[in-house]
This record gives structure tokens, sequence and C-alpha cells, in this order.
């Protein structure tokens, strides 16, 4: 665990290199790239429809870091940030952009899927091609470690006896987190509030004051707390267990009706993007998917590498839709 | 001693050349983006975020602490100047700090701001070093009824504070929240954005403050007769503070890194809450309250010492729980991460030389700053100088770029020509903008703080006051207001009813 032993390979001049990228990106468009109309003519901007700093930013700049570090571009990538929204707002900018490939989004697929089922966006699910998929993040649901609760049962069977009593911490509206809750909860039949936060952070930080008793949230936000002892994973939310917490059941294993929901963060362009600018796109990303730096990356930060082609991701999109609106109509929830 | 070990050991780290560096490019790009308006902290660290992917993590938490606190410092220049607040954490120093200016004593106000945030920086850092782990966990007692009390009561000091008509400043409160309900809450849910995409995003915090304070001081500028009246030269004794204005700031300084320092360890805008509580106190305590808002220096030194001690005080739960309270902490917390270390509660036991470092280098970043914003002093204020002509269109386009950068957004740019032209229509009518522009700030996270204490009880409005923590903040916030209106009722009373309020 102790990570600072990683000799710093970093030099000054990469950071120069890297500093001159972010500062004068104009300066770097090369005259014959630009003149053959080729793609990319000038630096790719990546999209990330929420705050810096979050685990969508995050791994979109480890990406955006490897591709330039390892030029598998000719031109660099950049990541801005448009927020707000509930990422609606940066979503539909690249959606409705001129498709020529050098403006992309990165995000997970909660505003392609979910917001346009439940209201007026400016864009479709149709409106995007995906480029590929590239991480996935299971679910955990957790307790404080003072807690009495020991297993998932015990905390069922203490909401069922106690209505209202038990509080769940929710990290964001209708979100995966949110759905796999709401299905849970349903499914069981239990009186139990769950509270939803603006994001994750300040659902941990109730949860860590006590203020709910549950949380449910990603591994990768669990995982600092979890390892430092103020959290106990009572079960996986995901089909699988967590590298995380290996001795946690599933929830499918406790016999719970519920199905699974991953954060899964995908690259899209503007559906009307020609193939070639796809594919140019997507191998270059793929190869940075593969590098070592990008596994590191991905195993610090309890993410899943989960590789799948464009035509893939579509597909598994479209199912995910299929999915989302049934419970949707199964809640009672107007769909669009 | 354990400490003075540990502290030794950072120093050694911080003091490496390389790290000094760091250090110094942070205070310094800290100071451009906390001067620049609308630019700030935040913008700065999301566009360097990229580059500590991979970098030694010391380097990339003593660069990114450095911008953090190195803004605070910058934030008051332009709030002092022309009126223009640099962050949201300096809209109330632009009450007095720019009666300062008008009144020749912007050195002054700017040398005083300086040496205030100096002494509250270090006093902050000397808090972060001595009591991180027990002040973490009482921060955590706070939960939703308590922040979302915490901020009712900063509104209504508000209200009570403001020195014209109370009911004036309580119309501007409710309008700067209703302000705050336009786009999409935090559940996801749309309001009043009439079908519009871009109104999804909401009314811009930073663009409506701009516009209210910017945009119409401009307009003010240029409706003044006397515009093009030559500016009257800055001698060097006129920057400096008088002994008397010296001895006035001494204890706002003091009470200021108290309780922003305490203020700041709480999640929620708090640096921004630290200055308004700060200004409250120093009003409340000054013998001479009417001073207030026609150029008190206490005005000033204050709420600048309250934000820097807050952005320290914002630093305790991320190294003590491994929770960012804001934005600009979250920020710090994603350079970590990239640089390849997660911060957990507990990351000062597991990487105690990083966090030495940081707390020592926090002590030379400091330093750096005031070695760098004094001399500044008296460049800024020669800015002052420059003819009407040159200076309202240069603060114009900063305000322009400066709402644009927020979210890389052109519909902001029209809210804050749109904030100007109400703003400017509300001063022309004797409307008290700051209180406006407050409850914008605050309205957000008080609506949030609002749902969730009601969905923890399940709809029981009870909730906000039978908590111990929130219990006790409403019960102040009440003896408080009982106080006031009696207070005043009594003048009243005594006073002959001869001359009517204007």
């Amino acid at each position: 665990m102790d990570l600072r032993n990683r000799s710093p390979r970093r030099r000054a001049l990469s950071l120069a290199i890297a500093a001159a990228t972010v500062a004068l990106p104009g300066s770097l468009v090369t005259p014959n790239a630009a003149a053959q109309g080729a793609f990319p003519a000038k630096p790719i901007e990546v999209i990330v429809p929420w705050a810096p700093g979050g685990s969508t930013d995050l791994a979109a700049r480890a990406l955006a870091a490897i591709v330039n570090d390892k030029k598998l571009l000719p031109q660099p990538m950049q990541v801005v940030n448009k927020p707000g929204g509930s990422a609606i707002i940066g979503s539909g900018e690249v959606a409705n952009g001129s498709g020529d490939g050098h403006q992309i989004l990165y995000t997970g697929t909660e505003p392609i899927v979910i917001q346009p089922l439940v209201k007026e966006t400016p864009y479709k699910v149709e409106s995007f091609t995906p480029v590929l998929q590239v991480v996935q993040t299971p679910l955990a649901f957790v307790v404080n470690a003072d807690a009495p609760w020991k297993s998932m049962q015990e905390l069922v069977a203490y909401a069922r006896a106690n209505p209202k009593k038990i509080r769940i911490a929710n990290p964001g509206p209708q979100g995966w987190s949110e759905w796999q809750l709401r299905d849970l909860v349903r499914a069981e039949k239990l009186d139990t509030p769950i509270i939803t936060f603006e994001a994750g952070g300040p659902a941990i930080t109730a949860q860590l004051g006590g203020h709910t008793e549950a949380l449910a949230a990603t591994a990768t936000a669990l995982a600092p707390h979890v390892r430092g002892g103020k959290f106990r994973v009572l079960a996986s939310m995901a089909d699988d267990r967590l590298a995380l917490a290996p001795g946690a059941p599933t929830l499918k294993e406790l016999g719970f009706k519920t199905r699974e929901f991953m954060i899964t963060q995908c690259f899209f362009v503007p559906a009307k993007t020609s193939p070639a600018v796809v594919k140019t796109l997507h191998d270059a990303i793929k190869v940075a998917m593969e590098t070592s730096e990008f596994r590191e990356f991905a195993q610090k930060n309890n993410a899943r590498i989960a590789y799948l082609s464009g035509p893939d991701t579509s597909a598994a999109l479209k199912s995910s839709v299929a999915n989302t609106r049934d419970i949707l109509v199964e809640m009672g929830a107007k769909v669009r | 001693m354990d400490i003075l070990q540990s502290l030794a050991a950072g120093f050694a780290g911080a003091l490496t050349p390389v790290n000094l560096l760091f250090a110094f490019a942070g205070v310094a790009l800290g100071t451009a983006v906390g001067v620049l308006p609308g630019i700030g902290p935040l913008g700065a660290m999301s566009m360097l975020l990229s580059l500590t992917y991979g970098m030694p993590p010391d380097r990339a938490l003593i660069l990114f602490a450095a911008i953090y606190y190195g803004a605070q410092y910058g934030g008051s220049t332009t709030s002092i100047l022309v009126n223009v607040p640099g962050e949201t954490s300096s809209v109330i120093t632009c009450l007095d700090g720019h009666k300062m200016a008008q009144q020749g004593r912007a050195g002054a106000a700017l040398a005083v701001a300086a040496i205030g945030s100096f002494v509250a920086g270090t006093l902050s850092v000397v808090g972060l070093m001595l009591l991180a782990p027990p002040l973490a966990n009482f921060a955590l007692k706070f939960g939703p009824p308590e922040y979302f009390n915490l901020m009712l009561a900063g509104l209504l000091v508000l209200v009570f504070m403001s020195s014209g008509s109370k009911l004036k400043a309580l119309l501007m409160v409710l309008l700067g929240l209703a302000l705050a309900t336009v786009g999409t809450d935090y559940l996801g849910i749309a309001r009043y954005t009439f079908g519009i995409p871009k109104l999804f995003g909401g009314l811009d915090m930073v663009a409506v403050i701009m516009g209210m304070f910017g945009l119409v001081e401009m307009m003010n500028a240029l409706a003044r007769a006397d515009a093009t009246a030559p500016v009257k030269s800055v001698r060097m004794r006129e920057l400096l503070p008088t002994r008397d204005e010296a001895k006035r700031s001494v204890g706002p300084i003091a009470r200021g890194s108290v309780l922003g320092f305490l203020m700041g360890l709480l999640p929620g805008p708090v640096v921004t809450m630290s200055t308004f509580a700060s200004y409250a106190l120093e009003k409340r305590l000054s013998r001479h309250p009417e001073r207030f808002g026609r150029g008190a220096i206490e005005g000033v030194a204050g709420p600048e010492a309250a934000n820097n001690a807050a952005a320290g005080g914002a630093f305790l739960p991320l190294v003590a729980l491994g929770v960012p309270f804001s934005g600009s902490t979250a920020l710090i917390l994603g350079a970590l991460l990239l640089a390849g270390v997660t911060p957990g509660p507990n990351f000062i036991q597991e990487q105690p030389g990083l966090f030495w470092t940081a707390v020592a280098s926090m002590y030379i970043g400091n330093v750096m700053l005031v070695i760098l914003n004094l001399p500044l002093v008296g460049v800024f204020v020669s800015l002052l100088k420059a003819p009407p002509r040159l200076l309202i269109p240069l603060v114009l386009a900063l305000c322009l770029i400066g709402a644009y950068a927020v979210n890389n957004s052109l519909f902001d740019v029209w809210v804050l020509i749109g904030a100007g032209l109400v703003g400017y229509l509300l001063s022309r009518y004797g409307f008290d903008l700051a209180p406006l522009v407050i409850a914008r700030v605050l309205g957000t996270q008080m609506e949030i703080a609002f749902g969730t204490s009601l969905t923890l009880s399940s709809g029981d409005p009870m909730i906000f006051v039978t908590r111990p923590i929130a219990a006790t903040i409403a019960a102040v916030v009440l003896a408080v207001a009982i106080w006031s209106l009696t207070a005043a009722w009594r003048a009243r009373r005594r006073r002959p009813p001869a001359i009517p309020e204007p």
C-alpha cells in the first residue's frame, strides 16, 4: 500500500512539455496535418460533463495523458469539464456539435441512458455513436464499522422490524445506485428511506458522521474508507464479489432479487461522425487502455477495465435503456 | 517533541529546490487567479489537473495547495480597487474596501488584507498541524440540518447587519434565493427552465456576482459626472496603513483567523460564509458600527483574515478523513489520486512524509505570498491612476472572460450581462445588492441541506430544532434576532418621530 516507494519517473522535461500542451494548444497544429484535412487536424477536446476531480474526470485525464505521452494520436487530447444540469449540458453540446471528431464525450452512461427517459434533453440515445466502453465500477453496500449489523440479512431483518429506522445514503440522483437501491427496497418490501445526496462526497461524509445508517456507492469512492477501517462492506451489489472485500457476499448469493447495475464509462461521438474518424479514436484509446499504466490506475481506483467495441457498447446501451424503462414503469414513474 | 521532529523532516522535504519551485509556482498562480475576477483556484487547478498524472505526490500536493491558499490572498484586490470581487469569498470586502479606495486609502486596505491573510494563513497551518484528528471528528457531527441552520443564521445576520432598510435587505435575500432555484436541482429536476436546455445549469453564481458588482460598478462609473476627472497621485506613505488603522486591524484579524479556521472545517460554502460571519461580528463588537459600509478598515481586516483561515481549515477534513468538503479540496484530492496516492482516514499515519512536507510547504508558501503581495500593493494602486476610458473596458473584459471561463459557457456571459442590467436598476432604487448575491451563493446549498434534512426525518420539520447542535444554532439565532428587534424598537421609541426614514 506504500505507493511513495514507486520511483518518480517523471522528468521535469515531460512536465514542461505537458505545460506547453495546456498553455499553447494552437501552436501544436502542424501545418501538414491541417493542410491534408486528415483527422485529427487539431487538438481533440474530451468533454467531461461532470465536475473536475471526480472518478469520470480522473479516468479521462489518465487516458488522455497516456495517449499524449505515447503519441498515439498526432494531436493531443485535452480534457475540458462542462458540468451542470446532471451532465445534460456537456452531453448535449457534444451531441449537437460538428461531429468532425475533434470534440468527444467521456461519461458514465447515466446522462445518455436515464436522462432522456425521465426528462426533456437536447439529445436522444440515438444522437450518439459509442466509440468504446472503457471501465465499469461495481457498487458496494456498507455500514459504519461500529454499527451493530454484521451482515446484510441482519440489516434487512432490522429494517423490516423497524420501519424508517434504516436510512440509506445514495450518492446522486437518477443514477444506477438509486435504481438498484429502489429495486432492492421494493423487492424486499421495506419501508426504508433512500436519502439522495447531490454527489458522492456529501453522501460519504453523512455516513461517516452517522447521519445515515447505510450507504451504497462505488468501490472506487469507498475503498479508502474501507481500508481505513471506517466502513464495513455488507455486500457487493454487482454479480460477483469485490476485490476490495472478497469476504462480502453478493446480493445475488444472498438471494435478493435485484438486477446488477454497474457504473459504466464510455467515449461517445455524435451519430453523424464518419466511421473512419471513430475508428482512429477507437484504436488510439484502446491501445492506451491496454498499457500497464492504465491497468495500474484502474486497479488503484477499484475500477474494472471493461473494453467493449463500439457496436458492442451500442448493443449494451440498447438493452440498458430497455431495462431502465422496465424499472421506471414498475416504479410507477413517468417514462418519456 | 514528536511534532517538532516531524516538522523538521517536513521542512527538509519542502526546502528542496524543486519543491520550493512548485510552491512558488503555486502561490504566484494562486495570486494571479485570485486577482482575476471569475477565474478562481477551481479553474486554475482543473486546467493543471492532467499534469499531476504520474507526478511525485508531494509536488502535486504542494502545487495544488499553494494555488488554493494563494488565491485567497488575491481575491480582495479587485474588490478594493474596482468593486469587483475576485472570488466569492471577497464579496464582503467590497463593502468597506472599495469605500476606502474611494477615500484614497486603497493602499492601506490592500496592505491590511495582505497582512491579515498572512497571519490567518499561518495560524491555520498551526491549527492543521496540531488539531487535525479531533477537530475533523467534531466536524462530522454537523449533518444537513446543522448546515441548514448555519446558513439560515448567515442570511438572517446579513439582513440585520445591512445598513439600509431591513425590509429591502430581506427582499433582496428572497430574490437571491429565488435565483438560486433556477435550473436542475440536486435531485435532477429542472425548474424555471422554460424548456431551454441552456437554463438546466442555472444562473451561474460567478456570473451573477460579477454582473451585480462589476458591471453595475462600471455603469455607475460611466454615469458619474466626474468619470473623466484627473486621478490624484498617490504618495508612498498613503500606501501604508496609519498607526490608527493598524491598531484597529489587530483584533479583527485575530478573531477572523479563529472564526475562519473553525468554519473552514465544515462542509458547504463556508469560506464565503466565514467572511460575512466575521464582518457581522466586527460590526457588532465595534464602538462605531455606523462606520461599517463607509470605509471601516475592520470590515476589510476581519473577512480577509477569515477567508484565508477558512481555506486552511478546509484542508483538515481532507487530510484527517480523506473526504473533501468543497469543490476546491475535491480537486486537490483528484490531483493526489492522479499522482497515485489515495488519501483515506489514516492518511497522516500512512503518509507522514507527504503530510509534513505539505504542512512545512504551507508555512513557506505563506511567507512567499506576503513577500509577493506587499510590493504589488503599489502596483495595483497605480492602476487606479489609469484613466476610466482604459480602466472600464479592462474591467469589463475581465468580467466577460471570467464569466465564460467558469463553465466554458457563452450562456453564462449573457447571465452576467442580464445580472448587470437588473443590478443597476435595483441599485438605482436603493436596493443593496450584497444580500442578493450572498443569498444566491448560499441558496443552492441551503436547498440541498433542507431537502436532505427532511428526507432524513421522513418529512418531520422538528429535525431542525431537536438535534443538539442544530438546536443550539437555532437558539442563538433566535436570541440575536429578538435582541436586535427589541433594540431597534427601543431606539425608535426614544427618538422623536421627526425625520421619516429615507
